[in-house]
């Protein structure tokens, strides 16, 4: 007989659950913090709804796990990507390879995830995620159709985030 | 003689003639009942239904099918003429995609110790790629349809996996499936930005700042139109301008599943 996953976050979920919380705070900021800057050229407003996003991510994440979400975003992630998100130059790029990160990150997530419940929400977060990743290939400036990969697939070398890390 | 002599005679005729015929019915019903309630003539036993059971395999099957009706949709679209250019670069990437998508499927499938399937999902193929491939051609404007169709089968594949991602029971399978999926969303989402370049994040349901938020209608089609993948139904209208009809496509469920027992029928 096949056993059932359980339903609920197991320990070890929460904490998987609560590392990708911080993730998704440390991007709300970013995110907040470009569109404060007014950066994205004519897609800024598009750029403050992606921020909203991830907050909207991360409260899902607090409803799930309840007391043991940190409510405090991961900020090596913040600090290292904080300066090429404030400059419309690099904004774009960088905003990219960090929604990127983060299906990766969470893909990896899946994985290791064994409550029904989160890997849910999870999935649901993926899906929203990698369209920012082909909305801001737009906001890049890049073709759909000479750049098609930068669109459509999570380029090879992105390195999913870790707890640990 | 009298009358009610003849009567009698005549009734214990007739009683013993019913008894003999019932028992010869009876000997004729073969097999007798386990109950033990007696029964008259030949009943059939009944066939049962055979168990439906949504395992991993019957879930990456329905996937795999799910591929082959994107498949069809882009080639039927080729065949008719309805994309040119930039568009039908696109649609070509995007067929190649779901190819290596089906292919994928069809091998987790095997390694899952099932029998991959290689067709489009019947059931969608007739409640929703047959229909509105029959509106497209009777549309005044078939490109504009075929790709308001490809955002909508898009979304609802992207939905598919993360639909199944919970009811798969081997954990490695979740990651994998989504990987698949979340390259299904970038696809509706290219779609969107095409579609409707002008606006590529939606701020309907969110609490964004007054300056951030649309002006007018929603728009049928967006990159990222919403904060989470949705599980709702896909709308997508389509057909001549005198009589647009709206087709509602939803995650393929129990009664659209690919079960195995259903090979061979």
């Amino acid at each position: 007989m096949t056993t059932m996953p359980p339903r609920r976050p197991t320990p070890a979920d929460i904490e998987l659950l609560a590392f990708a919380q911080q993730a998704e705070l440390a991007a709300r900021d970013l995110f907040a913090a470009a569109a404060d800057n007014g950066v994205g050229g004519e897609h800024t407003a598009s750029v403050a709804c992606i921020a909203a996003h991830h907050d909207a991510a991360s409260q899902a994440i607090s409803a799930l796990i309840g007391r043991n979400a940190p409510q405090a975003r991961l900020d090596s992630l913040f600090v290292a990507s904080r300066n090429a998100f404030l400059n419309d130059d690099s904004f774009a790029t960088s905003a990219w390879e960090l929604e990127n990160t983060l299906v990766a990150t969470h893909l990896s997530l899946l994985s290791a995830l064994d409550g029904t419940e989160g890997s849910a929400l999870v999935a649901s977060i993926v899906n929203a995620e990698a369209r920012h990743a082909s909305a801001l290939a737009v906001i890049a400036g890049l073709s759909p159709v000479s750049d098609a990969d930068a669109f459509l697939t999570t380029p090879a070398d992105t390195v999913a985030l870790t707890p640990e890390a | 003689m009298d009358m009610q002599n003849l009567s009698r005679r005549r009734f214990l005729l007739a009683s013993g003639a019913t008894v003999s015929l019932g028992a010869l019915i009876s000997a004729c019903g073969g097999g007798g009942s386990k109950s033990g309630i007696a029964r008259v003539g030949l009943a059939p036993d009944l066939a049962k239904l055979p168990t439906a059971e949504v395992t991993d395999v019957t879930l990456l099957r329905t996937a795999t099918s799910l591929e082959y009706n994107a498949i069809f949709v882009y080639e039927a679209a080729k065949d008719a003429g309805y994309l040119s250019g930039d568009a039908a670069k696109l649609a070509g990437r995007f067929q190649a995609d779901h190819k290596e998508h089906a292919a994928a499927t069809a091998s987790l499938t095997e390694a899952a110790g099932g029998t991959a399937f290689t067709d489009p999902n019947p059931r969608l193929q007739s409640i929703y790629v047959e229909p509105a491939l029959g509106l497209i051609a009777s549309s005044d404007d078939p490109t504009s349809d075929v790709l308001a169709l490809a955002y909508a089968l898009e979304t609802l594949a992207g939905a598919t996996y993360q639909f199944y991602v919970p009811m798969l029971r081997d954990k490695a399978l979740r990651g994998a499936a989504m990987g698949i999926g979340e390259q299904e969303a970038r696809h509706a989402a290219t779609l969107g930005a095409v579609l409707n370049p002008a606006r590529l994040v939606t701020s309907q349901g969110l609490a964004v700042d007054a300056k951030w938020r649309e002006e007018g209608d929603a728009s049928l089609f967006y990159a990222v139109p919403g904060a989470f993948g949705t599980l709702a139904p896909v709308q997508v209208t389509l057909g001549p301008a005198d009589s647009r009809t709206t087709v509602n496509l939803e995650t393929p469920s129990l009664n659209s599943m690919v079960y195995e027992y259903l090979d061979g029928e």
